[in-house]
């Protein structure tokens, strides 16, 4: 069992049809080239390793700590990766190869980390010192200007008071005055100021509560900034003022400061004298543009680091990935008792022991290890995996098709199906004008395929994937559109004149019995004549019927006969003898026989009633048919094939348990001696038995197993051969929408010889046919095709519970991470 | 007499024509189903020799090329077949609607 054995031995195996033979493969490492050993088996990705220390928790393992330093790693670089997004470098794909050892690298990750958040660091203060420094030399302007103009104002109010003094006109005390100009006033008044910025939004609140909190003992006066500033804080631009604010007393020094903390004012400290003032704007421009110059050659400085992560940064993470999955790799093998090997095994299709071999030596030589590595194959049994080596375009179409992972070796329902599935879809979807738009959509997606595989959203990602099957679905919806003789519902004499004409020249009596068939017929398709008639829709509701159920039965062969195939395979001569014989005996014994009748009253024009005779080939088969007879010899052909059928339930049922059973106990023969033995020897037995193999033999249990499956099949004859009639009841569906479409929309709008309203109707008749006819419809028959498929036709053979093949693969890697 | 005898003579005639007209259909029938059954296996033929001088890829990609064009080439068939035979001796005629 599970041996390779080519198909019939004429032609060559079809990759396609049937999984790569598998083995179990037990590797025994040295411990020093383990590293070297996996890093090799990951560069073939043929092996697929199993995991021999599931019950361990993943801190329990033994390279737990480095794969805690690879995560280190990654986490640095994926730091870095920010601040080169954030900077704008790109990181570039090197072509020069760089041999990096993983400790170096380590090393090297750390420095550069450490390098960068410094440089951040510093970057960050000098950038809010410049920006303090910005905003104080606002202050100091614009307060400037304030003080040079209030002193202005007051030596003109002084010299006024003067002059009024002089003139003897009342006094007018000035509200407020320069420290300065106070002089000689006498009152010990002392003023203090504050200068700074306040944001612009909350400027009119601070002045608010300025006034309440004072008791309006203070004298505010604002300049509005024109450009937004940096708020040193936020970093962001923010429109601000600058404030000065003068007042009279500690308390409300205190007052005034807490106000403005709360409002996020900025204070600086500013001079009276205008002398100082000017030296302070000379000082503070001077430290602005040093400033200015270190912050580029900080920037400059980090953005040359940048880029030589950049160059690098792709090798590195390929390296912390490679590593990674590597000591994952590790961590699945077991550790021998001897602590000096580590045990690995895992399937590998049987053509890439020979490579495995290679890799295992060449890993040995090279890390210089005392012990050659060592390997033994195991055959695989049937529950093991199914591997399938698919070219990139028949995968782009295959993906998904059979539902299932084919079980080990067994027959790919696939093959067929890329065939079978588009053209049981297009006898649903029978119109050529629609077919033709189903082509143009899916040859814009094929055009567009490298630029359109990216940037997609959910739905059109999913037709986009599909968009192979469907040029084939509408390749073959173009071809049932011209044989059902549909364009948007309208036939066309295509392939010659049509079979039908008047039987007189006057054709008074068309409309009553009809016309007569005077030609041949026409020769490819449906007449022309049929569509709008009278009698369309029983002949072609006829028609359609029946060609479900021939379709139906001939895809249901096939199904049964690729179960014949499997037998063949696994060289199963209980399955063949005893459950694909009688299955084809009794699928068409009744629906093989029901199939020849369609046939032969189609070429011989009888009037039998067909249901007549089904029915009464099992109510009465002995009866004579009367005017229900076709051929000579019915009778007796019907009561045989009865008798074929009745025989093959049974025949279907009974032998295979039997049969399984004798089968078990030839293999294990001395098992009927347990129940004699005292406890502690048949426990012995019984674990024996348990290392031996999988199979324990419960008869009842294989018994109702087989009862299933006969019942299945034989009520399934019934229903699968009937459930194809879902191929009429949509093609039935499409038509009369078309023609609906057509004739109460386009022919009516049309019929008004209007424009506008020829327009409209043009306009609905486009919605409409996109909307239901090419949306809806592809989707539905699309389903059905489908369920056709996965349970009609693979019911018959597809086992389908097994397990695709994953192999560890550095190649894989990058489809992981993404 | 002679008028009965003339009417008999061309309903003889009539039936004799409509009969041989019909047999002759029937002929044309049968040989139009095998032309065209020898076409579709013309064209079968001719579509498995493109396939493989156009992709000559190895033995079992061949083999898989090859029974996908003989699975379409057999579908498109048997769905033309089934058509062309309904159609043959067919029961039910057209009626057509009033207003035509």
């Amino acid at each position: 069992m599970g041996e390779v054995a080519s198909g019939g031995g004429c032609c060559p195996p079809m990759d396609l049809f049937r999984s790569e033979p598998m083995q179990l493969v037990q590797l025994i490492i040295p411990i020093e080239s383990a590293h070297r050993t996996v890093s090799y088996l990951g560069d073939l990705g043929l092996l697929q390793f199993k995991d021999l220390n599931a019950e361990k928790s993943p801190f329990q393992r033994t390279y737990a700590t480095q794969i805690k330093r690879c995560g280190e790693m990654a986490r640095k670089l994926r730091f870095f990766k920010e601040q080169m997004l954030k900077a704008g470098v790109s990181p570039k794909i090197s072509t020069a190869h760089v041999d990096l050892n993983i400790d170096d690298l380590d090393v090297k990750l750390t420095d550069i980390e450490a390098e960068l958040t410094e440089m951040n660091a510093n970057g960050e203060k000098l950038q809010r010192t410049y920006n303090e420094l910005v905003e104080y030399k606002l202050v100091l302007q614009k307060a400037g200007e304030f003080f040079q103009s209030a002193q202005s104002r007051a030596i003109e109010q002084q010299r006024e008071y003067e002059s009024r003094q002089l003139r003897g006109e009342s006094m007018e005390t000035p509200l407020l005055q320069d420290q300065e100009l106070l002089g000689d006033s006498g009152k010990p008044v002392k003023l203090g100021f504050l200068a700074g910025l306040v944001p612009r939004e909350r400027s009119q609140a601070f002045e608010r509560i300025l006034f309440r909190a004072t008791r309006g003992n203070v004298f505010l006066r604002q300049a509005v900034v024109e450009d937004p500033v940096i708020d040193p804080v936020s970093g962001e631009k923010t429109e601000k003022n600058v404030f000065v604010v003068f007042y009279a007393g500690e308390k409300a020094k205190a007052k005034i400061l807490k106000i403005c903390d709360a409002f996020g004012g900025d204070r600086y400290p500013f001079a009276e004298e205008l002398g100082k003032q000017a030296q302070m704007i000379k000082e503070v421009s001077g430290r602005l543009s040093e400033l200015k110059t270190t912050i580029d050659a900080g920037l400059l400085h980090r953005e040359n680091l940048l880029q030589a992560i950049g160059a690098q940064f792709e090798q590195w993470n390929l390296l912390v990935r490679k590593e990674k999955s590597i000591y994952h790799t590790l961590n699945m093998l077991s550790l021998d008792v001897t602590k000096k090997c580590l045990v690995a095994e895992g399937w590998s299709p049987i053509f890439a022991s020979k490579q495995i071999q290679d890799a295992l030596e060449r890993a040995a030589i090279d890390s210089n290890s005392q012990v050659g590595p060592a390997h033994h194959h195991y055959k695989c049994g049937l529950s093991q995996k199914g591997f399938l080596l698919v070219s990139i375009r028949p995968a782009v179409l295959l993906k998904n098709i059979a539902l299932k992972v084919a079980k080990y070796q067994e027959a790919n329902p696939t093959v067929y199906t890329i065939v079978t599935f588009p053209f049981l879809f297009a006898v649903m979807f029978g119109d050529w004008g629609h077919g033709i738009c189903l082509l143009l959509g899916a040859l814009y997606f094929i055009i567009r395929e490298k630029k359109l595989s990216s940037q997609l959203d959910d739905i059109t990602e999913m037709t986009f994937g599909g968009r192979y099957v469907i040029m084939l679905m509408a390749l073959f919806s173009i071809y049932t559109g011209l044989i059902y003789n549909e364009f948007f519902s309208v036939p066309f004499e295509l392939f010659g004149p049509s079979a039908y004409a008047c039987r007189d020249l006057s054709c008074s009596d068309a409309t009553i019995s009809g016309l007569v068939k005077v030609r041949r017929t026409y020769p490819f398709g449906v007449d022309p004549v049929w569509h709008g008639t009278r009698s369309e829709l029983p002949f072609l509701n006829s028609l359609k019927m029946k060609m479900s159920i021939l379709l139906g039965v001939a895809q249901m062969n096939l199904g049964i006969i690729m179960s014949y195939c499997n037998a063949l395979f696994f060289r199963s001569n209980v399955n063949v003898w005893c459950q694909f014989i009688p299955q084809i005996i009794f699928l068409n014994a009744l629906f093989g026989y029901l199939s020849l009748l369609i046939i032969v009253k189609w070429c011989t024009g009888s009037q039998a009633d067909l249901y007549h005779i089904m029915i009464y080939m099992f109510l009465s088969p002995a009866d004579d048919l009367g005017e229900n007879q076709l051929f000579v010899g019915q009778k007796y052909l019907q009561m045989t094939l009865l008798l074929l059928a009745l025989i093959a339930v049974p025949w279907m049922l009974l032998p295979k348990p039997f049969i399984l059973k004798k089968q078990h106990e030839a293999r294990h023969g001395d098992e009927s001696y347990t129940a004699l033995q005292t406890t502690e020897e048949s426990l012995q037995v019984e674990s024996n038995n348990d290392s031996h193999g999988h199979e324990e033999f419960e008869f009842s249990e294989v018994f109702v197993h087989q009862l299933i499956h006969t019942i299945e099949f034989v009520l399934g004859a019934v229903s699968n051969t009937a459930s194809y009639l879902r191929l009429w009841a949509l093609s039935l569906a499409h038509s009369e929408l078309s023609s609906v479409f057509y004739e109460k929309v386009l022919l009516m709008a049309w019929g008004y010889n209007n424009v506008i309203i020829l327009i409209v109707g043009i306009i609905v008749f486009i919605f409409a046919t996109v909307g239901v006819l090419l949306v809806m419809e592809t989707l539905s028959a699309f389903l059905h095709a489908l369920r056709l498929h996965w349970v009609e036709f693979q019911n018959k053979f597809y086992e389908g519970d097994g397990y695709k093949f994953h192999p560890f693969s550095f190649a894989l890697l990058d489809e992981e991470e993404d | 007499m002679r008028h009965r005898s003339l009417r008999s003579s061309l309903y003889s005639i009539y039936t004799t024509t409509n009969f041989e007209a019909q047999r002759l259909s029937w002929i044309s029938d049968k040989m139009g189903f095998l032309v065209t059954t020898l076409i579709f296996l013309v064209v079968g033929v001719i579509a498995c020799l493109c396939t493989r001088i156009c992709c000559n890829r190895g033995p079992s990609t061949n083999l898989f090329h090859l029974t996908l064009v003989i699975t379409a080439t057999m579908c498109c068939w048997m769905m033309w077949a089934i058509v062309y035979l309904a159609q043959m001796n067919p029961l039910i005629v057209p009626v057509l609607n009033e207003g035509e």
